[in-house]
């Protein structure tokens, strides 16, 4: 894949014509997705009343627009490109197309706080819902992925933090995770099971402005950040004798790249619920469509946005009234297209 | 120095690794009687010989006739399979985090056996178990022709040699995840189905009956046999493919056995015992400090580590909270994990 | 004619490297294939080792097409070693060498007698009988090489192919790998076809020199007939002077200055 330079004013940068042609066409998908993702529902309506609906406030669509159709929209593109970016950055430090925010902690440590909470508050307070189901489990959720992330974290770190440690230590704590995990949902009442598989697999049901805003602040910060931090990914990719010789701090670089990734998946995990495979399958969706060597960042982040607000709209009006959640559709899109793009690429 | 002065040492190498094999064998015997004698109730070690040698129809004769043999037999076989199938795995994909769910067995047979439960309203575990096989054997044969698709004439290597381990490992990946959606939509919709995939999920060796050995048996007997045909192969894959060719070896041959031993070992094994993933992912790490990089050597010590240390985590799970029992799953990963991380921690990890 | 190329067509995919090659190796010699980055040299040994299928043409080993031959039978016969191996971490050499008796073994017979010594004598002809329990990895990259040599060996075939065989090592250490390969040669008789990069150690080693340049053989002969100051501007475009070698005789390539570049437009600022 050639690079162009593009210099202006004293800067310049090296602009992959496929990777932008990528991100952009993502883009265009995401907002057609968006567009149809206001317009559908228990009631359709016209793309014009969708637009009063957002600009007038005395519209009668505006509440239904604004307060129900939008804020869910946007948590599922947000919480895709998080979920994505943080693929991409763990997939890039591992050295390894399998690694998911799942080996850093962060997913796994989730599902456990929130496990744990919806079966003793089933069993002791009768029930999830009201102020434990919207506030407190994201917190739950952000406090597990956190505490989970800091153990793998301290476990693999040891005069740095070697790529190929962190995977294995990752393994290990995840394995951990996973089957406390199953062993809590034996423990509980079915119902609470059921309630803690439906946030286990991942759900953007009644996402309000309330689960927008962290995961859209997160990623205004740390999307540029990363971006800034993307040259170093590219050395990273070679062993830590060559990293060394090509002059990135190289654990500091490592390290400010895992919490990056941890961060992300954390909030969207906070918002949304571990949903499954966008964070493995869109780096490596991305990584095709752009033909990059690794990872593209940018196009990672937008191809888990149209994933995941593709897989919504479907899990939302495909078997109307009944609504599945996100997670089970993003593996059922995105499993089959990852599959044609290996098949196809023939490599 | 001679020639004649090499081949001892090499044959003390051959030593040190027979005794260590020994040694391992010792180590699962051990934990064979431990699962025999101690539980909820716990039986000396010459009742429980009396009870295998020459029953007489006492509580103690039925307990360990009835509930622990079994239980300890089950025990060895799906250790010993889903070690050796996790060590083909990782030496197959070149693939630390790779294991046997990789070719989608496990994710197969849990979506067979929920749908076998809507579906059928199938309600007796040895039809779940039918089902469950039938299951991982298809998952896996998909994975496996998905990740083999190799570029036809546009393909790097000649004559196509089989999957790649990189698409391997992704089509394998997204075979799971796409069929643990569907397994996730069937048990949220269904609650019946839920109930028991949530017990089957978390791994157990227990309550399976004698039935369910014998079920299981043939099927990781040949898995072994062909695990045991593939090494040799195997260690002349790990020299990279043009080596392996170079010494007479057919590539795409090599890796279809390895799928099928792996698909065969854990296929039995995840039907029977539920989701025990973490054995096939650790045991060949703890394992290859010990054996080296040689196969033939790998394959029997993860088998035997993987065997013992199920048993152990088993008898734990029996006597750490009384009345109830620990599912052996949860046991192996609250103790196995640790000692995983310690591991890593300690010594240079042995990169594959 | 131990082996042979007859019309080949060599690439990869779409990609054609080698068109109608033909080309033979007569028993018991060495010769070494040169020529610019590029050329087709290690797909020409790829293609003569089975590794690589030709699109067209044939490769015949003692006169049978090699790749109707069972690969095994072929693997007793004739050894291969690609450019830059690599191990499994860890990896004794002592392993490494066994694993070349890898065609000789069957399920049943997994380790024997004449596997042992086998191997102990591939040890002791590459003088690595001391290191044979060291990990590959903790090697000098000179043993390294001849670890991997020493496994070629161990296969126990009578053809050896070797693809850069010096590739990353030092002078002396390039020097040493190539005396070991005239001891196979004249101690036991081997054929080996080797990819040299240096002409001078070519002219010095091999029987045979196999010139080639964008898929063709330019010349193939004795070193002293393909050495030629017109061979180094035709296949190496470079100016140089060709001498007699001091030391063993053969010629000696002395370069003076690459010829400037053929295409218009190219580095025009070199022709002003």
């Amino acid at each position: 894949m050639t690079a162009l330079p593009v210099r202006v004013a004293g800067l310049s940068f090296r602009v992959r014509p496929r990777g932008v042609a990528v991100t952009l066409a993502g883009l265009a998908v995401l907002v057609l997705l968006m567009a149809l993702n206001m317009r559908l529902g228990n009631i359709s309506m016209s793309l014009g009343s969708v637009v009063t609906g957002v600009l007038d406030p005395a519209s009668p669509d505006h509440f239904v627009v604004m307060e129900l159709r939008l804020p869910r929209a946007l948590a599922g593109a947000l919480v895709g490109a998080a979920l994505a970016l943080s693929g991409a950055i763990t997939q890039s430090v591992a050295r390894n197309p399998l690694a998911s925010p799942e080996i850093l902690g962060v997913t796994t440590g989730a599902s456990v706080a929130v496990v744990a909470g919806i079966v003793a508050a089933g069993n002791v307070y009768g029930g999830v819902s009201g102020l434990l189901s919207t506030l407190g489990v994201p917190a739950l959720a952000l406090l597990g992925g956190l505490t989970g992330a800091a153990l793998v974290y301290a476990l693999a770190w040891r005069r740095g933090l070697d790529g190929y440690r962190l995977v294995l230590v990752g393994i290990g704590v995840a394995a951990v995770f996973t089957n406390v995990k199953f062993w809590l949902l034996t423990i509980g009442d079915v119902d609470d099971t059921g309630r803690a598989m439906v946030w286990i697999s991942g759900s953007l049901n009644a996402r309000g402005w309330e689960h927008v805003t962290p995961v859209a602040l997160a990623l205004a910060v740390l999307v540029p950040a990363t971006l800034l931090g993307a040259r170093s990914l590219d050395a990273l990719r070679f062993g830590d004798d060559t990293v060394t010789a090509l002059g990135v701090r190289m654990n500091a670089a490592r390290a400010l790249m895992i919490l990056a990734a941890v961060l992300l998946a954390a909030v969207a995990t906070a918002a949304a619920g571990p949903i499954a495979f966008v964070a493995l399958a869109a780096p490596q969706i991305a990584l095709r469509l752009a033909r990059t060597g690794r990872p593209p960042l940018l196009s990672s982040a937008v191809v888990g946005a149209v994933l995941t607000a593709g897989s919504d709209l479907l899990a939302r009006t495909a078997f109307s009234p009944v609504e599945l959640p996100v997670g089970v559709v993003t593996a059922v899109l995105g499993a089959p297209y990852l599959i044609h793009l290996i098949w196809r690429a023939r490599t | 120095m001679s020639a004649t002065a090499v081949a001892p040492r090499l044959r003390g190498l051959r030593a040190r690794r027979l005794s260590l094999l020994a040694v391992l064998l010792a180590a699962l015997l051990l934990a064979a009687a431990l699962s025999i004698t101690v539980g909820a109730k716990p039986v000396p070690l010459a009742d429980a010989w009396h009870a295998l040698t020459a029953p007489t129809g006492t509580d103690n004769d039925i307990v360990i006739r009835s509930l622990r043999v079994p239980r300890t037999a089950l025990g060895v076989l799906a250790g010993i399979a889903l070690g050796v199938a996790g060590a083909l795995m990782q030496g197959h994909t070149r693939n630390p985090l790779a294991d046997p769910g990789l070719l989608g067995v496990t994710q197969g047979a849990a979506f067979a056996m929920v749908t076998s439960i809507v579906v059928f309203g199938a309600s007796n575990l040895l039809g779940y178990i039918w089902l469950g096989l039938a299951g991982a054997l298809a998952a896996s044969v998909a994975v496996f022709a998905l990740g083999s698709v190799r570029g036809g004439p546009g393909g790097r290597a000649a004559g196509g040699g089989g999957p790649t381990p990189v698409t391997l490992a992704l089509a394998g990946t997204a075979v799971s995840a796409l069929l643990y959606a569907l397994t996730s939509a069937v048990v949220l919709l269904d609650e019946q189905a839920m109930d028991v995939f949530r017990f089957w999920q978390s791994g157990s060796i227990a309550a399976r009956g004698g039935a369910v050995v014998w079920q299981v048996l043939p099927f990781v007997l040949a898995g072994l046999a062909l695990a045991a045909a593939n090494a040799p192969g195997l260690n002349a894959l790990s020299l990279g493919e043009d080596v392996a060719r170079g010494l007479g070896q057919n590539i795409a041959m090599t890796r279809a056995v390895g799928v099928a031993a792996v698909t065969l070992l854990s296929g039995a094994a995840v039907a029977a015992c539920g989701s025990l993933s973490f054995v096939g992912l650790v045991v060949p790490h703890l394992a290859r400090p010990l054996s080296g990089t040689d196969h033939r050597w790998l394959l029997p010590y993860s088998g035997l580590i993987g065997a013992a240390l199920l048993l152990l985590a088993d008898v734990i799970g029996r006597v750490v909270a009384p009345p109830g029992e620990l599912e052996v799953g949860v046991v192996l990963a609250l103790i196995g994990a640790p000692f995983f991380v310690l591991l890593v921690r300690r010594r240079k990890p042995v990169r594959l | 004619m131990r082996l042979q190329a007859a019309k080949v067509r060599l690439g990869y995919g779409e990609r054609v490297v080698v068109d109608g090659l033909d080309l033979g190796i007569e028993a018991g010699t060495v010769t070494a294939i040169i020529g610019p980055n590029g050329c087709g040299k290690s797909t020409l040994l790829r293609a003569l080792g089975r590794l690589l299928k030709p699109m067209g043409g044939e490769v015949l080993l003692d006169g049978k097409r090699i790749d109707r031959l069972p690969t095994r039978e072929v693997a007793k016969v004739l050894g291969v070693l690609p450019q830059a191996p690599t191990a499994p971490e860890g990896l004794t050499v002592a392993d490494l060498v066994a694993r070349g008796r890898h065609p000789h073994q069957t399920w049943y017979r997994q380790w024997s007698s004449g596997d042992e010594e086998a191997v102990a004598a591939a040890l002791e002809m590459t003088g690595l009988a001391d290191l044979a329990e060291r990990p590959l990895d903790e090697l000098s990259g000179g043993q390294r090489q001849r670890a991997w040599i020493s496994m070629a060996l161990a296969q126990g075939t009578d053809l050896l192919l070797l693809d850069e065989p010096t590739t990353f090592l030092d002078l002396a250490h390039q020097v040493e790998v190539l005396e070991l390969v005239r001891h196979l040669h004249r101690a036991a008789g081997r054929t080996v076809v080797m990819v040299l990069h240096d002409l001078n150690l070519a002219a010095r080693y091999a029987d045979t020199l196999v010139a080639m340049r964008a898929g063709r053989v330019a010349a193939a002969g004795a070193p002293r007939e393909v050495l030629t100051e017109e061979l180094m501007g035709e296949v190496f475009e470079l100016d140089a002077k060709v001498i007699e070698d001091p030391v063993a005789g053969t010629p000696l390539v002395v370069p003076i200055r690459p010829r400037p570049a053929r295409q218009e437009g190219d580095r025009p600022d070199q022709r002003a």
